[in-house]
C-alpha cells in the first residue's frame, strides 16, 4: 500500500481530519527527532519523556493554526529545545550541580543543525519517493522509513511478488529515485545560477554601426 | 561483491568504462555495508567517472536522510502515551466545532453555594500564600456550568472545580471530560468524581483554558482567570 501521507502538507490535512493513522504516521517521522532533543541536552528519560510529551501537545494544540507544514521539523526541534532548556534550568535552581559547568555543555539550538538537517532531508526524500511509479514507492518506503528494515521474504510477502524478482525491483527504484533526485538538486543549482543571467544563453549585443564620420 | 552493470546510454559511458557501479552499490557504499577490495574499487572508479562520482554524492544524500543511528528511540511506553494523546478535541480547530464556555457574572455564578461549601474543608489544609486571595470564577455552556476555583499552594496553583449539569443535575456522566491546557502543563485531562467535582490540579502558573467534552460538543473557555502573558 502507499504511503497515504507523502508529504508533511497531506499528513496535516488528515490531522485537521481527526485521522488517527496520521498522527501514527506523525509520530513515525517525528517521535525520534523530538526525543533526541531533549537527550542529548542531557535530560534523563523522565524528563526527556515530559518534554516529548509537552512538545507533542504544544503541536496538537497549535495544529488548527499551522499555515507551513514544511517547517514542523525546525518547529519541533526549536519547541523541544525551548522546553528541555527550561526544564534545565528549573532543576538547576532546584539543585544547583557540584560542576557548574557541567549544565552548559549544550545550550545551543545549532547543535541540533545536524538533527534537523536530516528531517528536512527525509521529508524531501519521502515525497521523492511517493512520486516514483509502479511499486517503487511502496518498495522504497519499506526499505527506508521501516524501523527495522522488513527481511526479504517479508517484503516479498508484503509486496506480492516474488522474492527473486526483488533485487532487479530494487535496483530499477534505485535508478528512478536518483534520477528525480538528481533532477531536484539540479533544479535548485539553476534557479541560483540562473538569476543574475538577464539575457537568453547565446544571444549577442546588438552590434552598433559605426558612424560615418561626416 | 559490489553490483555492476553495463552502462546503457549515460553520462557513465562516455568515461570509458565498461562496467560502472550501480545505484545501490553506491547506496551500500553510503550506508557502510561496503568495505575492504570492494570499497577501494568504488572509490577508485569514483575518482575516475564524473557520473559516478555524481551518483555516490546522491547515494549519501539518500543514505543521510535515512539515518537514525543517532537518533534516541522512544520508548514504547511513551509511544503508547503519545499515540493516546491524539483526539479530536486536541485537533479539531479552534472556534469551529467548540461551543463556547461563557464566563458568568460573579453574583449569579455561585448562586448554588455547594461548590465552595464542599471544597472548605479542602481549603483550610492548603497552604496558602500571604497576600494571595482564592480566585474563582463560574462558566455556562451549552447545558453545562462550569465552577473553577484557584487556591495560592506554595508557590503553584491549585486548580479545583464542579461541573454542574443544568439537566441532569450535576449526576454522573461518563462522557464528561475536562482538558485543562497550560503553559506549563500542556494538555491534560481530568474526569469529574460521580458528584462532578474535580482536582486539585497544581498549576506552576494560574493561566489555564479549559474544554469541558460532552458526549455531543465540546465547549472551550477562554484563558483563566485573566490573559496569559505568555501568549
Amino acid at each position: 500500500m502507499r504511503d497515504p501521507f507523502p508529504d508533511d502538507a497531506a499528513l496535516v490535512a488528515a490531522l485537521r481530519d481527526d485521522d488517527r493513522e496520521a498522527w501514527r504516521a506523525f509520530l513515525d517521522r517525528y517521535e525520534r527527532l523530538i526525543y533526541s532533543v531533549p537527550r542529548r541536552m542531557g535530560l534523563d528519560a523522565d524528563d526527556a519523556a515530559d518534554v516529548f510529551q509537552d512538545v507533542l501537545a504544544a503541536f496538537l494544540r497549535g495544529l488548527p493554526r499551522l499555515r507551513e507544514p514544511r517547517t514542523i521539523p525546525k518547529w519541533l526541534t526549536r519547541t523541544a529545545f525551548r522546553l528541555a532548556r527550561e526544564r534545565r534550568m528549573r532543576h538547576r535552581r532546584e539543585q544547583p550541580p557540584d560542576d557548574p559547568l557541567s549544565l552548559e555543555r549544550v545550550a545551543d539550538p545549532a547543535d541540533f543543525a545536524d538533527l534537523l538537517a536530516r528531517a528536512e532531508d527525509g521529508a524531501r526524500l519521502r515525497a521523492l519517493v511517493a512520486g516514483l511509479t509502479g511499486r517503487c514507492p511502496e518498495l522504497l518506503d519499506l526499505l527506508f522509513f521501516v524501523d527495522p528494515v522488513p527481511a526479504y521474504g517479508d517484503l516479498a510477502r508484503r509486496l506480492g511478488v516474488p522474492i527473486g524478482s526483488l533485487g532487479p525491483t530494487r535496483q530499477r527504484c534505485l535508478d528512478q529515485l536518483f534520477v528525480r533526485l538528481g533532477a531536484d538538486s539540479t533544479a535548485g543549482r539553476i534557479r541560483s545560477a540562473t538569476r543574475p543571467t538577464l539575457k537568453p544563453e547565446g544571444a549577442t549585443a546588438p552590434t552598433r554601426k559605426p558612424r560615418r564620420p561626416r | 561483491m559490489t553490483p555492476t552493470r553495463p552502462p546503457k546510454k549515460s553520462a557513465a559511458a562516455a568515461a570509458g568504462d565498461s562496467l560502472h557501479p550501480t545505484a545501490d552499490a553506491w547506496l551500500a557504499q553510503a550506508q557502510g555495508r561496503v568495505s575492504g577490495r570492494a570499497g577501494t574499487a568504488l572509490d577508485q572508479h569514483r575518482a575516475r567517472c564524473k557520473a559516478c562520482h555524481a551518483q555516490a554524492l546522491l547515494a549519501a544524500r539518500v543514505a543521510r536522510a535515512v539515518d537514525r543511528t543517532d537518533l534516541e528511540p522512544v520508548p514504547a511506553s511513551l509511544r503508547r502515551a503519545a499515540e493516546r494523546m491524539f483526539s479530536p478535541v486536541a485537533s479539531a480547530p479552534a472556534h469551529a466545532t467548540f461551543g463556547r464556555l461563557r464566563l458568568i457574572p460573579p453574583a449569579h455564578g455561585f448562586a448554588a453555594g455547594a461548590f465552595a461549601g464542599a471544597f472548605a474543608g479542602a481549603f483550610a489544609g492548603g497552604v496558602r500564600r500571604a497576600g494571595e486571595a482564592l480566585r474563582r470564577c463560574a462558566l455556562e455552556g451549552g447545558s453545562w456550568r462550569l465552577e473553577l476555583e484557584w487556591t495560592p499552594y506554595d508557590r503553584a496553583w491549585h486548580l479545583r472545580g464542579r461541573v454542574v449539569g443544568a439537566d441532569v443535575g450535576g449526576a454522573a456522566s461518563p462522557s464528561r471530560t475536562i482538558v485543562l491546557e497550560g503553559a506549563e502543563i500542556g494538555s491534560r485531562r481530568v474526569r469529574p468524581g460521580p458528584r462532578g467535582f474535580f482536582g486539585p490540579v497544581l498549576l506552576p502558573s494560574p493561566e489555564v483554558r479549559v474544554t469541558l467534552q460532552d458526549a455531543d460538543r465540546s465547549f472551550r473557555s477562554p484563558w483563566l482567570p485573566r490573559a496569559p502573558r505568555r501568549r
